[in-house]
């Protein structure tokens, strides 16, 4: 009788096994420790153990091959009697563990394999392993569930097999199977042991009255697998393991079909594991299917021969021992009860409908269904910031790297709010503009809705989250965002609160994790200004919780926020450092506005700080009422209470996360004043800058977050009082603020009308009927002596078809050789002959925009010299602007338009797509809400195999949820 | 109790450092350095073409010189025309076809002189026009500008009351027709008048109309000529007839575009007093000297100042209000012999020009011969001049409207002074063979610029202080090239006996000036 104990880095775990092996009633007549631990050596052993052999092995080995340097110390078995018991370091065992062990395998002979009862080693009381078995398809399974130990498994005796840990068996049969199979280092090696065991004629069975502690997944293990292993490292082992003994166990003719389908199958369970909300085994899923199919090509054909040759009876023969599925589905059921309980307890008590929400909603809907009720009957919206969108076909085809028809054409990456556009244009798929409409009409609504559920983060009162969500909706950045059509801050204004609602669960759940990072995707493509806060406030949060230890448990599911962002933007960025404008990812998507804030001034400094983007836009100038910078200043002085409601919230309960919140308005307000003051693009002879408006919504964002964490501190009645006061106050502030914003809308003063799905005129668009590839060479008047230059097909520009990579490219580049000289010499008296260029860009008509008081010097110069000239005959005169047509239409234009590949015409195109699809289908996939459904299809318990935890002893309901995030970016952690 | 010092103290602190932050970032933001942005285009020059301009030709009057058939256009006499570039005298040219107007047997028409395109500044071509009628009906001194043509010109002058012709001349040298609306505007606002729409001008051809016949009665006009096609070139011959004495003669082309400035330089006043006096008469009011506005969009008040050339004269300032669309004549008044710079500053786009007129007392017998010399070259037309009575006794005619006195056979020429526009460039100045030629040239910058006058074979630099304006006395018959003066207005006037005339100095090839493209 031989005790071998596997000693790797045991510290207090090897002692007091040490300690409880010399405590045998029935001491081992002798002792291998094995010693494979780096770090400390054992040279020390209690005076009671008998016999003790120091065999110090390389710190590399699996708990086998330790067993097997163990066993070759020892001299060969001469009788069937001699026995080894196999122990790690943590397996402490009871003082008769020995003694019950033997006398139950003394009385049946033909017991080779005997194995103990795992315990915690936290909480002995409570069972951690008694017996594994397999299913039909070889997954291994534990028999015993991780219990207080009840003595409910007790009539088990005879099972397919033990675990290692504790492990008695005969030495001869040890040494006959050759031992655990060094293909399986870790995980299912005793199993595998076992099963080899029983079809060589041996039985396994337990012995539960040997009581042998474990550590489970703390247990120091070995350097193959061990309290330091990843959780990506342990499922690649499981998978391994698993498939390496389908390999090994499959009939000779099924090997081929297991061996092809290893890899499909790794894909389809890793798509399995994204909505298990695993990602940490999808990695392993791959490794573990390409490390058996084309590393294991030695280890299965000598493990199938060693199987063989022992082999003395036929897989019925154990085929009673396996799990049946009834008792595999009871398991399954009674787990998915418990996670759904679980699960239930961790969800947020939102109360949507009784507290509030949905008339707050309701409110908004009215008030946006008013404002906007002329563009209802409306195909499109027309703004300065918004065009017609394409068909749904062109739409999707604008992604990725493609051809683009921008002034001399390029082949381009698409702006990432080419996604977002796709999207919505799908969802009124009969006519991709009315879509916008919707969005003009529910705007108000969708951020009510938004900043209602973020608020009910931060307080449970139902007044302030009325009072925030009317703030949200009331935001001057929203309602200038929608007059002046800019699309993208609009739909970053109403991702920005779910962002935050996102967020503020992210540490706990892969979902909420997974979904904030498609918000901030989201976010990002509407306003990729916004990177610079948002990327400062992840970095800074992250660090934060990562350095902050239990505090900021959960901090590794915000490493990835940023991912599908990045997958989005990053071929833009290196497009655009490539072609000299790398601030030009930076831009907003859409038309190109020229950016009308003057930077250095005190009252546009202090309207960024409440919120608003700069003069011009509170309204009262389209009002006619006050003079801009007076209705600034106005606007100004009536959000001032809200900024001293938000700067008054540090000093009142709450501190901290007020000062977060105030640390993400500072974080906005910094992005907006130096967003005015990069230019990133040209708009004719005007620079653009990002809008300062996206990175004042995170303003608002944290203005607005203060206040509430403000005014929900303190209870006593004169702290009610003064919120009813002071809130009271700021919303009044606020709605008197938007009053003339709301009333130009209101009264049709507004910059967004009810506008026609094409930009150019009827005739033209006529035309685009028959053949969609004639051009217009658009031409507006500059105030100088300039004049612009683009050429429209079809029926016209549509939003998808704009790139911020045309409009941040420096003028010779974007327009080509042919252009300038065509726009020019048309709008003089010259001696040019344009139909060469004409032709070859098959140009058709010629539109001279409308002129203002600015331009009018050259557009007169223009008409004049396009009416003198006899190429062109003048048609018509719309809102659009002056029209002419070029005489060589009529026989027909010989060439066909420039253009290019589309998305997956080439390799590049091809990767950049399949990269940004692959990304978002997996964080899509890990956001769907597919807990229950995940749990239903396999459940698994937490504690199950190796994590040594006490499961099932505290009710999952009385885990105690915190409803508070700690921190505005950190959100709060359950546990 | 310390504790809670502590707390309400660092409560206190925090508060002070959220205050102070924000402080800091509103005053951060504001003082944070813009740089200013630039944004780059491609400058294109336009592609060389042959520079033409047009010439109105011959003066016209209604009828012949008997006062017979008055349906009929004719023209009589032929102008002098002065054409061509400093470094090439004289210019290829070509007829223009003359529309409703009865043709002359010695084929004197009005010319459109080309050259090839400029590739050095004394290769912009230049021509001018000159004529003095002394007919009965028609008399004075007459200079008009060759002009490329316009899409749309302004032409303010004009009159329509009794005894007062307005003839409208449309040129369009191109190759293609133009359409040509007008829009004709008077003290009541604008005429709702048939027949002004859609008049085709075919190529290479000049149409000539009287308005009388769209706006009759009408002593304040303004026309705005809008052509679609071919580029015309408008000019309107404004003659009176006091009695049965001529009041002056002179032929106006295009003046500045609409804008809130407009500048007009060199208004010539050369017998003050006696056409001062000459405007108290009956009948005669249009003797004053008067700036002619139109406001043609929207109500505007304007500031009228005028500004001497020489710094010890003296200059006047009049404020007025302008109604939309209705052209308003603003006298000058007190002004002494002198040339002035009239410098109209509006809150709307106005066009203006201004009208002077010079008063010679009754000739000797001499001049007559001069006169006829000058101007009846082949036809003998102007022997009839002699038919106009100078008795030297005034005598009455009762007018249905006003009496006119007839004032001992003084002799009155009128001229009118358009603005000319901003100069962006070398602009080339053809002098006409006419009396005693100057040129006005102001600046109405806020820095001093350093023109240089080329031509005449000499070089002269002009030095222009801010809102300076400088005369400078030219040769007649000659060419010039007035280089460095962007933003600089100017005009060219002629002063003799009983002759007064001016022309504006317009941008060359305005169609033809580099551009900046964008994206």
């Amino acid at each position: 009788m031989t005790a071998i104990l596997v000693a790797h880095d045991g510290g207090a775990y090897l002692d007091r096994t040490l300690e409880a092996l010399a405590e045998q009633t029935r001491p081992p007549d002798q002792t291998v420790i094995v010693d494979i631990g780096a770090s400390s050596r054992v040279t020390e052993h209690p005076a009671g153990l008998l016999g003790v052999q120091h065999v110090a092995a390389p710190s590399s080995l699996s708990f086998g091959d330790a067993v097997k340097a163990a066993a070759r110390v020892l001299a060969p078995a001469s009788t069937d009697g001699e026995w080894l018991w196999l122990l790690a370091a943590d397996n402490a065992p009871d003082p008769d563990a020995l003694r019950a062990m033997l006398a139950a395998v003394e009385i049946s002979p033909s017991v080779s394999v005997a194995g103990p009862k795992l315990m915690q080693w936290a909480d002995p009381d409570y069972l951690y392993s008694f017996g594994e078995s397999m299913t039909r398809f070889g997954t291994a399974v534990e028999l015993a569930e991780p219990l207080l130990d009840q003595a409910q498994y007790d009539r088990e005796s005879d099972v397919l097999g033990v675990s290692a840990a504790g492990m008695l068996v005969r030495h001869r049969v040890w040494t006959r199977l050759e031992g655990f199979d060094p293909a399986l280092p870790a995980v299912d090696d005793a199993l595998d042991f076992c099963v080899r065991a029983r079809l060589a004629g041996h039985r396994v069975s337990l012995v539960p009255d040997a009581r042998v502690l474990s550590a489970g997944r703390r247990s120091p293990g070995t350097a193959v697998l061990g309290p330091r292993t990843s959780r990506t490292r342990r499922s690649y082992l499981e998978r391994a393991a698993q498939l390496h003994r389908r390999l090994v166990y499959s009939p000779p003719l099924a090997l081929p079909l297991h061996w092809l389908s290893l890899v499909p199958l790794a894909i389809l369970r890793a798509l399995g594991q994204l909505l298990r909300k695993q990602p940490g085994s999808v990695l392993g899923e791959f490794g573990a299917a390409f490390a058996v199919a084309f590393g294991h090509a030695a280890s299965v054909p000598a493990a199938r021969k060693r199987l063989k040759r022992e082999r003395t009876l036929g897989w019925t023969a154990i085929e009673a021992l396996r799990l049946p599925w009834a008792e595999i589905r009871r398991r399954r059921a009674l787990a998915r009860e418990d996670a759904t309980s679980a699960r239930r307890a961790g969800r947020h008590e939102i109360r949507f409908l009784a507290g509030g929400g949905a008339a707050v909603v309701l409110v908004a809907a009215l008030l946006g269904l008013a404002l906007h009720v002329p563009l209802l009957g409306a195909a499109g919206v027309a703004a300065p910031g918004l065009l017609p969108l394409g068909g749904v076909g062109e739409l999707w085809g604008s992604l990725g790297y493609a051809w683009r028809g921008l002034g001399d054409g390029f082949v381009g990456v698409a702006d990432p709010f080419n996604w977002i556009l796709a999207l919505l244009g799908t969802v009124t798929f009969w006519s991709p503009s009315y879509s916008i409409v919707l969005l003009y009409v529910l705007a108000l609504p969708l951020a009510a809705a938004g900043a209602w559920f973020a608020a009910a983060r931060l307080t449970a009162s139902a007044g302030l989250r009325g009072i925030a969500a009317a703030a949200w909706t009331l935001a001057p950045t929203l309602l200038v965002a929608l007059d002046q059509g800019r699309l993208g801050a609009v739909v970053a204004h109403l991702l920005l609160p779910w962002l935050f609602f996102a967020l503020s669960t992210a540490r706990r759940s892969w979902v909420a994790a997974a979904t904030a990072s498609l918000l901030a995707a989201g976010v990002l493509a509407g306003a990729p200004s916004l990177w610079v806060p948002l990327l400062a406030l992840w970095l800074l949060t992250t660090v934060a919780l990562a350095s902050a230890g239990r505090r900021g448990r959960g901090w590794h599911r915000l490493v990835g926020l940023p991912i599908p962002a990045l997958a989005l933007f990053l071929p833009l960025g290196v497009q655009h450092v490539l072609q000299g404008t790398p601030l030009g990812v930076l831009a907003d998507p859409g038309v190109p506005l020229a950016a009308t804030t003057e930077p250095n001034s005190v009252l546009t400094s202090l309207a960024f700080l409440v919120g608003l983007p700069g003069a011009g836009s509170t309204g009262w100038a389209k009002w006619g009422v006050l003079d801009p910078a007076a209705g600034e200043v106005l606007a100004v002085v009536l959000l001032l209470p809200l900024l001293a409601l938000a700067l008054a919230s540090v000093v009142l309960p709450g501190a901290a996360r007020a000062a977060a919140a105030l640390a993400v308005a500072a974080t906005g307000f910094a992005t907006a004043v130096l967003a005015v003051r990069v230019a990133v693009g040209a708009a004719g002879e005007a620079a653009v800058t990002p809008w300062p408006g996206a990175a004042l919504s995170l303003t608002w964002l944290g203005l607005v977050g203060a206040a509430v964490i403000g005014l929900s501190a303190g209870h006593r009645v004169l702290a009610r009082t003064a919120r009813v006061t002071l809130g009271g106050l700021a919303a009044v502030g606020i709605a008197a603020a938007v009053v003339p914003l709301v009333w130009a809308v209101a009264t049709g003063a507004g910059g967004a009308v009810p506008g026609a799905p094409r930009t150019l005129p009827a005739l033209v668009t006529a035309g685009a009927a028959t053949d969609p590839t004639t051009g217009t060479l658009v031409l507006e008047a500059q105030s100088g002596s300039g004049i612009s230059a683009s050429v429209e097909r079809g029926s016209g520009e549509t939003l998808e078809q704009q790139s911020t990579l045309y409009s941040a490219a420096p003028p010779d580049a974007a327009l080509g050789a042919d252009l300038p000289s065509l726009a020019a010499n048309l709008a003089s008296r010259s001696g040019y002959d344009p139909v060469p260029v004409l032709e070859a860009q098959r140009i058709g008509y010629v539109l001279l925009a409308p002129g203002t008081r600015e331009t009018r010097v050259v557009h007169d110069r223009t008409a004049a010299a396009m009416d003198a000239n006899p190429l062109f005959a003048p048609v018509t005169s719309t809102e659009h602007g002056t029209l002419w047509r070029y005489a060589g239409l009529d026989a027909g234009m010989p060439a066909a338009a420039p253009s290019g590949p589309g998305g997956f015409d080439t390799a590049l195109g091809g990767a950049i797509l399949g990269m940004q699809l692959l990304v978002l289908l997996v964080t899509l996939l890990l956001a769907l809400p597919t807990g229950g459904l995940a749990d239903w299809w396999r459940p698994e318990r937490e504690a199950r195999r190796g994590s040594g935890l006490q499961a099932g002893r505290r009710s999952p309901a009385a885990v105690p949820v915190r409803t508070m995030p700690t921190l505005a970016f950190g959100g709060d952690h359950g546990e | 109790m310390a504790s809670s010092a502590l707390r309400i103290g660092g409560r206190v602190a925090s508060g002070i450092v959220a205050v102070g932050g924000a402080a800091v970032l509103v005053f951060g933001g504001a003082l944070l350095p813009a740089p200013a942005p630039a944004v780059a285009g491609v400058d294109v020059t336009p592609a060389a073409v042959d520079q033409y301009r047009a010439c109105p030709g011959p003066l016209v009057r209604l009828g012949d010189e008997f006062g017979q058939d008055v349906t009929t256009v004719n023209t009589f006499g032929a102008p002098e025309v002065t054409a061509g570039t400093v470094a090439v005298w004289g210019a290829a040219w070509f007829p223009l076809a003359d529309i409703d107007v009865a043709a002359r047997a010695d084929g004197v028409a009005s010319t459109v002189i080309t050259a090839p395109s400029a590739g050095a500044d004394d290769q912009l071509l230049a021509g001018a026009q000159a004529q003095v009628a002394s007919a009965a009906d028609v008399a004075g001194l007459a200079v008009a500008g060759c002009t490329e043509g316009a899409a749309s010109s302004w032409v303010v002058a004009g009159a329509t009351d009794t005894g007062r012709t307005s003839m409208l001349l449309l040129a369009n040298p191109n190759d293609v027709a133009a359409n040509v609306d007008l829009v004709l505007y008077t003290a009541d606002g604008p005429v709702e008048a048939p027949g002004v729409q859609d008049l085709v001008v075919p190529p290479r051809s000049q149409k000539a109309l009287s308005l009388a016949g769209y706006a009759p009665g009408a002593s304040q006009l303004a026309v705005q000529v809008r052509s679609r096609g071919g580029l015309v070139t408008a000019s309107l011959q404004h003659a009176v007839v006091r009695g049965l004495e001529p009041g002056g003669v002179d032929v106006v082309g295009r003046t500045a575009a609409p804008a809130t400035t407009q500048v007009i330089p060199g208004v010539r006043i050369t017998t003050a007093e006696a056409a001062t006096a000459r405007s108290q008469v009956g009948g005669s009011q249009d003797v004053q000297t008067v700036v002619r506005i139109l406001a043609p969009s929207a109500d505007t008040e304007l500031s009228i100042g005028v500004a001497p050339e020489s710094a010890g004269g003296t200059g006047t300032s009049v404020d007025v209000h302008a109604h939309a669309g209705r052209v308003l004549d603003v006298p000058l008044t007190g002004l002494d012999d002198g040339t002035y710079t009239v410098t109209v500053t509006a809150t709307e786009p106005v066009v203006a020009a201004a009208r002077a007129s010079t008063v010679a007392p009754p000739a000797d017998g001499e001049d007559e011969d001069e006169e006829s010399a000058a101007s009846d070259s082949g036809s003998g037309s102007g022997s009839d001049a002699e038919e106009s009575e100078e008795s030297g006794i005034g005598f009455d005619v009762d007018g249905p409207l006003t009496d006119v006195q007839v004032q001992d056979g003084e002799r009155v020429d009128l001229a009118w002074f358009s603005a000319g526009g901003p100069l962006s460039g070398p602009a080339a100045i053809a002098v006409a063979n006419a009396a005693s030629p100057r040129l006005a040239v102001v600046n109405p910058g806020d820095a001093t610029v350093t023109l240089t006058l080329t031509g005449g074979g000499s070089q002269q630099a002009i030095e222009l202080a801010p809102g300076a304006s400088a005369g400078v006395d030219l040769a007649p018959n000659a060419m010039y090239v007035l280089a460095g003066g962007g933003g600089v207005s100017a005009s060219v006037t002629y002063a003799g006996d009983a002759e007064l005339a001016a022309t504006p100095v317009r941008p060359a090839n305005p169609l033809a000036t580099p551009l900046t493209v964008y994206h």
